[in-house]
């Protein structure tokens, strides 16, 4: 044997084990089992603050349970979850009853007392939950006995019913010390390993309270930071559900072989934000020309590949609270006269924007479509948390554009925002007769009261213009053809009870 | 590297009059040498843990506003920020880190509230794993190809190897990891497009899912090294010492390896080190293209959550690995080249 051969000999030897048809890692044991790819890594899985939406998708909406729920049709309506019963005894005093025979994970049985303790603590700042706020009308959970229980508000707050305890995930405080990588909840799914970078593996609940629930044996988050590596993995067999598919691919995904696409118009809408209390932005005829000035069509093509709505207000046509009266078209040249008109002069600002892959490119569509009216408006594109520091804490900014991820009721997005004293009032924005109608909205229960304190709301929004509307978020997910039973919502809540491979 | 210098090292063994006094002093020599590069290790890593430290303070984004997510509000935010320790001058934070390092506390994650010193020694044999095996890619791709492109110069086999490997650098890492994703994992299915299998779980998976990020790493820098290993041979085999050995009739294999080779070893190594440390930092990228959990992975998930703990400890792991390679490579210059371990420099 020459050299030449004994090197040709050594690859051949050295890759034939690694060369020939690969399986993926998989289940050997014929177990039901889904692969869901996410588009990064949770946080941490710790219910009681899930800063963001990963961390629900991951960890509380599989191996928590929710005090309330919603439906997953189109209408969303409210559902009982761990709280079978409830009822107002008077608009501040909301009376519950704890569904019987739910054991945490650790085989412990959930009473009042967990009920009491995850709120207490979520309304405690040391422990820097980012759900604070929304109990923040909370003033104390009283236990009846282990399965009865009220919780007594500041002030009449209707939205506890609405939004609150939807988001509620209820946490056993022995096991706090491991809630961030090892939870223990009374979901439909255990908590098993994981993978730091990697995946998360969940296990079926044998015992949870659906009975019969869930069909999976084990669900398995694949962490994929790169969008690419997502797809090729779905492609090459890997994953069986892309959560978030880009827009770009739902067309070429609609003819890929064995896959189906799911899409729909989410709760929530992305706009312009502008600081009412900077110059030159405190001139009302500059926010109106930047009303007029901003061409929705382009920012909905460039952000959504025309997939989707543009909006002029927050509300979507199948709200109870939608109401048409605000509409308006563009007006370029109405824009160019506004500008003349507020004698502002000639400025440059930045468009503050927080470097995602929805809101990156409708900042700059805005910005161009800025340009067209005389604006020089530039694009600022910041990194999350950066943003979030000038926007939200810092109030230091002139003009930009975020998103919201909502639920069906105007009170989670109007409130915090639009109120004097709001939590998340970037606009700097204040108005008596914005912070009454906002007040009414929250505390009144009956629906005709709300709709006309909310047309008040969109009103004020429309004539004082702390913002601009601009479309409405549209989500894809692709998901393999022999996967039955997954469902999602326009909140963004992922089931996966009934999910089965068939 | 001079000329004459080749030639002395070829000569230099057979010259030596008094062989046993020149092992004494470049014994000694070696410790003063070893002692010297040991020192400068210490006081390089120092300056580099305020640098890391101080680096990472600067990232614009407060850890505490990104826990607290969108619904941050300044109160909060000051809580969480005292909590965290970071509402203190940076520089005494970083003295109480130091402080803490020495007695082996590397910190706790702010997100996952774990050691960091558990999360980094995780990862870290991933990342060398695959570094490791490119560059044994990078090396014996290097010398098969330079040692042949140089023995048959100005042949189609040298034409062939020269334009792969201008290829190969000319090609950006990550590029070249998808084209092997796009090829082996979802038109062949051969390989897995991402992730990563312990060895004692599964050798033929851990194996499977080296190879792709270790190729794509290894060629790139096995391309340069190519046309390293290539001149360098060139340039030795012109020398006076090879006219000689071939005059006294050795066999070309001998003159390649034993005269040529070994003569041509410094800038090899010089620029392998060099590369080594390269490969270390393009493992950042090549672990986000194939979703590697690795060490790059984990710090750049850290700096975008603004984990301040653990970007510290994986980019001091990083630091420490690289200053380690310099020592290495410092070390093998000696082995390689008498006269640096004789004190002749």
């Amino acid at each position: 044997m020459n050299r030449r051969h004994f090197v040709a000999g050594s690859a051949a030897l050295a890759t034939a084990p690694w060369i020939g048809n690969l399986p993926t890692v998989r289940a050997q044991d014929g177990a039901q089992e889904l692969h869901v790819g996410l588009d990064g890594e949770p946080t941490n899985l710790d219910a009681t603050s899930p800063a963001e939406d990963l961390v629900q998708y991951a960890s509380s909406q599989q191996i928590f349970d929710s005090l309330l729920t919603y439906s997953f049709d189109g209408t969303m309506s409210v559902q009982p979850n761990l709280i079978e019963t409830w009822s107002w005894t008077d608009p501040q005093t909301f009376t519950f009853k704890l569904r019987s025979g739910v054991r945490f994970h650790n085989g412990r049985e959930m009473t009042t007392d967990d009920v009491k303790f995850t709120i207490d603590y979520i309304k405690d700042p040391a422990n820097g939950s980012s759900i604070a706020s929304f109990v923040d009308p909370v003033d104390s959970v009283e236990i009846t006995d282990s399965l009865n229980g009220v919780i007594k508000l500041k002030f009449p707050f209707a939205p506890l019913e609405t939004y609150v305890l939807q988001k509620i995930f209820v946490v056993p405080q022995e096991a706090m010390d491991t809630i961030k990588t090892a939870p223990i909840g009374s979901g439909p799914f255990k908590y098993e390993d994981w993978k730091k970078g990697e995946s998360l593996t969940l296990v079926k609940n044998p015992d949870y309270w659906q009975v019969g629930k869930p069909t999976l044996d084990r669900l398995v988050f694949q962490f994929f930071p790169q969008y690419q590596t997502q797809v090729s993995s779905f492609k090459s067999g890997d994953t069986d559900i892309i959560l978030w598919l880009n827009n770009a691919d739902a067309d070429p995904f609609k003819s890929l072989e064995g896959t189906k696409i799911e899409e729909m118009g989410l709760f929530g809408n992305f706009y312009v934000h502008i600081n009412v209390t900077q110059d030159p932005w405190t001139n009302i005829k500059l926010r109106e020309a930047i009303k007029y000035g901003v061409d929705k069509q382009l920012v909905l093509n460039t952000a959504q590949l025309g997939f989707g709505s543009a909006v002029d207000i927050n509300e979507l046509p199948d709200s109870p609270f939608y109401t048409p009266d605000f509409n308006y078209t563009r007006d370029v040249e109405r824009a160019k006269a506004l500008i003349a008109e507020s004698g502002v002069g000639d400025f440059s600002d930045d468009l503050i924007i927080p470097n995602t892959p929805t809101e990156g490119p409708i900042g700059e569509a805005v910005a161009f479509s800025l340009s067209e009216i005389g604006l020089d408006i530039k694009p600022l594109k910041l990194d999350v948390p950066q943003y979030i520091e000038r926007a939200f804490v810092n109030k230091d900014y002139g003009i930009g554009i975020v998103g919201y991820g909502g639920v069906p009721d105007p009170d989670f997005y109007d409130y915090p925002y639009l109120h004097t004293d709001g939590s998340l009032n970037i606009f700097k924005y204040s108005n008596p007769d914005m912070d009454a109608a906002l007040e009414k909205g929250r505390s009144s229960t009956s629906l005709e009261d709300r709709q006309a304190a909310y047309y008040t709301v969109i009103q004020r929004m429309a004539e004082d213009i702390p913002m601009v509307w601009l479309i409405n978020e549209y989500r894809f997910t692709a998901i393999r053809s022999n996967v039955e039973g997954f469902q999602w919502n326009r909140s963004k809540y992922y089931n996966y009870l009934d999910a089965k491979k068939v | 590297m001079g000329q004459g210098a080749h030639r002395a090292v070829a000569t230099t063994p057979r010259l030596h009059a008094t062989p046993v006094r020149t092992q004494v002093g470049g014994g000694q020599y070696m410790v003063q040498y070893l002692f010297r590069r040991a020192l400068r290790f210490g006081g390089t890593l120092l300056g580099l843990s305020f640098l890391i430290f101080m680096l990472t303070r600067l990232i614009p984004g407060d850890p505490a506003v990104l826990m607290l997510g969108r619904g941050a509000n300044p109160e909060a935010v000051e809580i969480l920020r005292q909590k965290m320790g970071l509402d203190r001058p940076a520089v005494l934070q970083f003295f109480s880190w130091l402080g803490e390092m020495l007695q082996g506390n590397l910190g706790t994650s702010t997100r996952l509230d774990l050691p960091v010193s558990e999360l980094v020694l995780e990862r870290y044999p991933r990342t060398l794993s695959f570094v490791i095996f490119g560059s044994i890619v990078a090396m014996t791709y290097a010398l098969v190809t330079g040692l042949l492109a140089a023995k048959r110069r100005n042949s189609w086999i040298d034409f062939l190897v020269t334009t792969v490997s201008l290829f190969g650098i000319s090609v950006p890492t990550f590029w070249l990891g998808v084209l092997l994703v796009l090829f082996f994992s979802v038109r062949l299915q051969w390989l897995p497009a991402s992730g990563y299998v312990g060895p004692t779980e599964d050798f033929g998976e851990y194996i499977k899912h080296l190879l792709m990020p270790g190729l794509a790493l290894g060629l790139s820098v096995g391309s340069l090294m190519s046309r390293v290993v290539r001149s360098s041979l060139l340039d030795a085999l012109n020398e006076g010492y090879v006219a000689v050995a071939r005059a006294k009739g050795l066999s070309e294999r001998v003159i390649m390896t034993r005269y040529a080779l070994r003569n041509a070893l410094v800038p090899i190594i010089t620029i392998f080190g060099i590369q080594l440390g390269y490969m270390l930092g393009g493992s950042v990228i090549i672990e986000q293209v194939f979703t590697y959990p690795g060490i790059g992975q984990l710090i750049v998930d850290a700096i975008f959550r603004r984990d301040y703990p653990l970007v510290q400890a994986a980019v001091l792991a990083y630091a420490i690995t690289f200053l380690l390679v310099n020592l290495l490579t410092d070390l093998a210059y000696a082995f390689a080249d008498p006269r640096i371990r004789q004190g002749g420099r």
